[in-house]
């Protein structure tokens, strides 16, 4: 009582004060049950799920065992048609792209498949302008690695370095099912399967209609380069490489006039160079800005452009020893 | 700092438990300087533009109740608003204006031109500007007598909660409770953190989840048809309510927790039958002071019928461009005059109508119909993005663009919890109550209830509210 009247003007307020520390530690408690509850449950549905992006990245991250990868963007995703090159380089090959990720979620990627196996050939699907500051592909992005924080130490540094105190909100259980109940859900449902067209990775996309190429854009104040995501890209070769596996970087095909910032293509040809992993640019080829009947958008092939890009790519691929 | 980071609980639970430890006589320096604190996290250097402010507006507040002449007041009270005035023209008006002046120049072949200036918005600069000026105004009206406490007037203006967003505070409100002694309450902490707990749900899980929507489409409304465009825009009126009244919220009760009573902002302004009421309901604090000191300076309804409509829609033309240094807002806030105007001319007519239940009924969807429209202009990034709307709504229908089916049913959730809570507040406010419920049982599930929608729902990347931009 001695504190409490030092701080505390009356008796009333002291017990105020008391009843509110009671209170709020007895909510503390049920929702830290709660979460606990919630938490664990969802973690139980997630790493059953059969189908969706939970299936997906799981498949991604624990148990691809193909001698060659793609990773990288939905452009990946919707780009590399596994079939073609199976055929085409005689080896076993799934697409690890995913929607709205970029450099940071490859790198991920990779280090989890290197923990695991080494593939004959690594292919990295590149947007240079992912490496710009204010890129859409964001670190918070990764949240959709949180469920692996637990049991995948190798992505605790990525993961960690979303936010300033994200080792704190990882204490809760619930919070890295944020947002993904229903995806949880649907992906335990057989249902689901039936809407996802997944072919080892690959999403086809339908054709787009009448798309008209982003034009010319004057000229803008060159971007700056995001420091993290370029050495993301560097640790992303240098790993690939160290591993002893045939590294690629590729920019695929995008519908528009625009060639990408010279500052990022510059840093991207300078990595390259470093590691001495071959850069195949389609980003401005012909073939494809004449044809705007390949693209599904502005950013993306539809299936039929997916399937000459795929031909076209692992042509080249192919060229380079010792495939 | 955001409301909604984690940061901001942490610093909550610090600044509160420091408010109730130490004694009356510090409280003031200890809150002056969390808000220093607070406001310093966004861009520290832009504290001194504040200081500015508050120096010029606290010398005239002390100037203008020490010299004797009307007159002489008077020029104290002009310099005073045309000094505050200036640096709000400076960081927000400049480039607009003068972009404006370069673009009538060319158009007239002038060889005029100048250049723009590269400055970062002061968060909140408009916010904390125009409770300062209310506290110059209401010196020089002798409703309020002038702060002689530095220290004081700088927490008036700088006080945490409503330093960046509002609710913009009138002087007669805010500034005694400095000096009053506030105990530790527990039904006041209570009603206080139910405020920030709704609040929250209202950003993060309501407002930030549509956002993923509305932004996808309105940034690139060339690609969507009108149907889509339709769904946007409803789902903006909800964002943008969410967001701005779960920040008041938020802002009120952390006040409340320690004592404080900041004036209300927002009452559920979907539920209003016309236009008028939905500007009753609306962001108060400004509606208010725009009425004060603008309205009602120019002679508000006293005048003649034309120059009452005048002042109507100049008033909402200001309001408008209080906003934004846009035309897209100036135009919102013309449309919002012309709607106030036609409301009060078709009065005579319609009036009795709408105080039926049918009309009510009517006069809220009426309302409602005619704000959403005004919305698009206020989301659109320019003019011709908005007509563009218009066009595509009147003659582009087609599919609704579903990017992620899930995040539609969260928003799609958000709406419906908002709506129910809403009804409820309004019509059966004793009936069906949860966070205020005598059953233990029921208000301590509603609690975890909604912290859970918190952690399951919430988007925790969602950034900052979009009123800190004004």
């Amino acid at each position: 009582m001695a504190v409490s009247s030092s701080i505390f003007s009356s008796r009333t307020e002291y017990a105020d004060a008391r009843k509110s520390l009671y209170k709020s530690l007895i909510l503390l408690c049920l929702v830290i049950g709660m979460d606990w509850a919630v938490g664990e449950g969802l973690r139980f549905l997630y790493f059953r799920t059969t189908s969706g992006r939970a299936y997906r990245i799981t498949y991604a991250l624990e148990k691809t065992d193909q001698a060659a990868l793609v990773f990288g963007s939905s452009k990946a995703s919707n780009h590399y048609v596994p079939d073609v090159f199976e055929k085409g380089l005689g080896l076993s090959f799934y697409n690890n792209g995913e929607d709205g990720q970029g450099i940071l979620y490859a790198l991920a990627l990779l280090k989890s498949t290197l923990k695991r196996y080494t593939p004959e050939v690594i292919i990295l699907d590149i947007v240079p302008s992912d490496l710009e500051e204010g890129s859409e592909f964001s670190v918070e992005r990764l949240s959709v690695l949180l469920p692996y924080y637990q049991t995948r130490p190798e992505l605790r540094g990525l993961l960690e370095s979303r936010s300033r105190l994200e080792k704190v909100k990882l204490l809760s259980r619930v919070y890295p099912f944020n947002n993904s109940i229903l995806g949880i859900i649907a992906g335990n449902f057989e249902f689901n399967k039936d809407r996802v067209g997944d072919t080892k990775g690959y999403m086809p996309l339908p054709f787009g209609g009448q798309i008209k190429p982003l034009a010319v854009q004057e000229d803008k104040e060159p971007p700056r380069q995001d420091v993290r995501k370029v050495k993301a890209l560097e640790e992303f070769c240098l790993n690939a490489v160290s591993s002893g596996s045939k590294v690629f970087l590729v920019i695929s095909p995008h519908y528009s006039n625009n060639a990408f910032s010279a500052g990022s293509m510059a840093v991207i040809q300078a990595i390259a160079g470093k590691y001495k992993v071959p850069l195949l640019d389609y980003s401005q080829k012909a073939y494809f800005l004449e044809r705007g009947f390949l693209f599904s958008d502005r950013y993306h092939l539809n299936e039929k452009g997916a399937e000459a890009f795929s031909q076209m790519l692992y042509f080249a691929v192919h060229l380079f020893p010792p495939l | 700092m955001l409301f909604n980071s984690l940061e901001f609980i942490f610093f909550f639970l610090i600044v509160t438990s420091l408010y109730f430890i130490l004694p009356h006589r510090y409280r003031w320096m200890m809150l002056l300087a969390v808000s220093c604190y607070f406001y310093m996290a966004f861009v520290p250097i832009y504290i001194l533009i504040l200081l500015v402010t508050i120096v010029i507006d606290y010398c005239a507040g002390i100037w203008i109740e020490d010299s004797k002449g009307a007159g002489k007041k008077q020029i104290l009270l002009t310099v005073s608003i045309l000094s505050t005035c200036l640096v709000l023209f400076v960081f927000k008006y400049y480039n607009f204006f003068f972009a404006n002046i370069n673009a009538l120049a060319s158009a007239l072949h002038w060889n005029y031109s100048v250049e723009a200036l590269k400055l970062v918005l002061p968060i909140g600069l408009s916010f904390h500007t125009f409770q300062s000026l209310s506290y110059v105004i209401e010196v020089y009206r002798g409703h309020q007598k002038a702060e002689r406490h530095f220290g004081i007037y700088s927490l008036y203006v700088m006080f945490y909660p409503q330093l960046v967003a509002g609710p913009i505070e009138r002087p007669q409100n805010l500034l005694h409770q400095f000096y009053e002694e506030h105990r530790f309450e527990y039904e006041r902490v209570r009603e206080g953190l139910k405020l920030i707990l709704w609040g929250l749900v209202k950003k993060v899980v309501i407002a930030d989840q549509l956002a993923l929507y509305v932004n996808a489409v309105y940034a690139n409304v060339d690609a969507h048809n009108g149907t889509t465009l339709i769904l946007a825009t409803v789902f903006f009126s909800f964002q943008i309510y969410c967001d701005f009244s779960g920040y008041s919220g938020i802002a009120i009760g952390s006040a409340r927790v320690m004592g404080f009573h900041l004036m209300q902002n927002f009452n559920r302004p979907y539920l209003a039958r016309s236009i008028a009421e939905f500007w009753k309901r609306w962001h108060i604090s400004l509606s208010t002071w725009f009425k004060d000191y603008l309205y009602i300076s120019l002679g508000g309804n006293r005048v003649g019928l034309p120059r009452w409509y005048w002042n109507l829609f100049i008033t909402f033309v200001v309001s408008g461009l209080w906003h934004g240094a846009n035309w897209t807002y100036v135009i919102w806030g013309a449309l919002n005059g012309v709607y106030l105007i036609l409301g009060v001319m078709m009065e005579p007519v319609w009036g009795s109508y709408f105080r039926t239940r049918a009309g009510a009924v009517l006069g809220i969807i009426m309302t409602y119909c005619l704000t959403c429209i005004a919305w698009v202009f206020f989301r659109a990034e320019t003019i011709q993005d908005a007509f563009l709307v218009f066009h595509k709504v009147l003659f582009d229908q087609g599919d609704i663009f579903l990017s992620e089916p899930s995040s539609m049913v969260y928003a799609l959730f958000g709406i419906g919890l908002l709506l129910a809570v809403e009804w409820k507040k309004e019509y059966f406010p004793d009936r069906w109550r949860l966070l205020s419920n005598p059953n233990g049982w029921i208000r301590w599930s509603a609690y975890v209830f909604l912290i859970m929608c918190i952690l399951l729902l919430g988007v925790f990347d969602g950034g900052q509210f979009i009123y800190f931009q004004f």
